[in-house]
């Protein structure tokens, strides 16, 4: 596994380099695919995390404070910066991440990806490439719509707090800088990029039938959602030295 | 739409074959939960505490960023302990355990249906629901509980780590307004819901994987479809437990 993955790592440098690897149908095939099939179910989860972090946000202030005049601010910073960003991630990976595992594992051990190889053609090239450029692509463009989402959702929660909407950005806009939006989808970006990375590397590996097909799923599940948290924090931490 | 609701009759009807399962099974079967259960956190403890040291950590970051620009470091170490406990703790280790329990169990059992090993079970006379599926249920249930739990307190730890190290403020800082945010409520939030998404996990997992067909790409679909519809009912759950308890809170309040 190790092996296949820095195999492939190695191996992205070479294909930024060489635009002739580059294919243009399967990149917007699987950015429909994968892109526009997630829409649905990221936009309406991260809806629902808006409107559950807005309350949160609010017992904490109506704790520590015992007024609700920071929620805006604290609400959308927290949204912008962390939740509209992690959660859609997570999300993809189990969304994209294990049909992705599934169908590469499944096409190694009915050895298809040796057949693409005896035609001649890279299986990097045809399976991992118009995958990763996709997942980068959506990922970004996800990250963007679940910020919109998200914070619409908590500008409708906060009236509940009789804060009105101009108010509610105002206040929210007020500590927040353009940059936290484009350090989200820079973000965004990467997680999505992770996804088709490890997805990959597991199924290429992939060994065992059937059996083997759902445990190199699950393992690849896991290690994704893994390297998104870890990255979470390194880019966090790197952002903040900024 | 029609489909859907279809869907979630199915899955109520089947945590209720699995509870009767529960109910009428022999007391052996309880023995085999626990060995189960304590199968499930050994695998899986390594794991958990890993993601659950880095959610802490990503949480003290975020928050000391936002709280700067307040002024208001002071609560740094109160607001974000009791957001990994109420709110973003469970949520993003509950993740995490879809794919390493949820996902596993999927695909067992999946695999298990398509290679006709459940049938041949049936055929040799046991019951599923009683020999498979009812122990199963309940010590991914159980084992979901501890490794939820588990992973917090992990994440509170790597939160105090990161904020000593990270943050300028000393240990009586972080410490000082923790007990004003986390009272009774907050555990009480935070093992509620480490609890709901445990029976999610469950519940789901061997729905999808037990009813599995068409072959090696039909256990796929099956992992895929397990994983999707845990996370996002999780997320639903979150919603619906926080609007729960704060509506609680509100008749309980002054």
């Amino acid at each position: 596994m190790w092996r296949m993955l820095a195999s492939i790592l190695i191996d992205i440098p070479h294909f930024l380099i060489h635009p002739r690897r580059f294919r243009w149908r399967e990149t917007l095939e699987a950015l429909s695919t994968l892109g526009a099939g997630s829409f649905q179910v990221i936009t309406l989860a991260t809806a629902f995390a808006g409107i559950v972090i807005t309350h949160e946000m609010a017992w904490h202030m109506q704790k520590a404070l015992h007024s609700v005049a920071m929620v805006p601010g604290m609400s959308a910073q927290f949204i912008v910066r962390e939740l509209a960003v992690a959660v859609p991630a997570l999300l993809l990976v189990s969304k994209v991440g294990a049909s992705l595992t599934a169908e590469i594992a499944t096409m190694k051990i009915t050895d298809q990806i040796d057949a693409l190889r005896l035609l001649g053609i890279n299986p990097l090239d045809y399976l991992l490439y118009p995958r990763l450029i996709a997942c980068t692509v959506a990922g970004g463009a996800l990250t963007l719509i679940s910020i919109l989402v998200t914070l619409l959702c908590s500008v409708a929660t906060a009236r509940a707090y009789h804060f009105s909407p101009p108010e509610y950005l105002a206040l929210a806009g007020h500590f927040m800088k353009l940059t936290d939006v484009i350090q989200a989808v820079i973000k965004g970006s990467t997680y999505g990029a992770i996804i088709p990375i490890m997805s990959c590397a597991y199924g290429f590996c992939c060994r065992g039938g059937a059996e083997g097909v759902g445990h190199t799923t699950t393992q690849s599940v896991v290690a994704s959602t893994l390297c998104v948290i870890v990255l979470d924090f390194i880019l966090t931490m790197l952002f903040s030295l900024i | 739409m029609l489909r859907f609701i279809r869907e979630l009759g199915a899955i109520v009807l089947f945590t209720k074959s699995i509870l009767y399962a529960l109910w009428i099974g022999p007391a052996s079967m309880w023995h085999e939960i626990l060995h189960e259960t304590s199968r499930i956190f050994w695998r899986s403890l390594q794991t958990i505490s890993f993601a659950g040291f880095f959610v802490g950590a990503i949480l003290i970051l975020q928050f000391d960023t936002i709280l700067a620009r307040y002024d208001a470091r002071l609560y740094l170490g109160g607001v974000c302990m009791s957001t990994i406990i109420r709110d973003v703790g469970p949520l993003i280790i509950a993740f995490l355990l879809v794919g390493k329990v949820g996902a596993y169990t999927a695909a067992e059992l999946g695999t298990m249906r398509v290679t006709e090993q459940i049938d041949a079970r049936e055929c040799l006379g046991a019951e599923s629901f009683v020999t498979l599926l009812a122990p199963r249920w309940m010590s991914i249930v159980l084992a979901s509980l501890t490794l939820l739990i588990a992973g917090l307190s992990i994440s509170i730890g790597g939160a105090f780590f990161l904020a000593l190290i990270h943050s300028s403020i000393n240990m009586h800082e972080f410490l000082f307004l923790v007990p004003r945010f986390n009272g009774f409520s907050t555990l009480g939030s935070g093992l509620l819901k480490s609890f709901i998404y445990g029976l999610l996990v469950a519940t789901l997992a061997c729905f999808y994987g037990f009813y599995a067909k068409n072959g090696a790409a039909g256990v796929g679909r099956a992992v895929t479809k397990a994983t999707v519809g845990t996370h996002f009912s999780i997320i639903v759950a979150n919603y619906l437990t926080g609007t729960l308890l704060t509506a609680l809170e509100h008749l309980g309040g002054p």
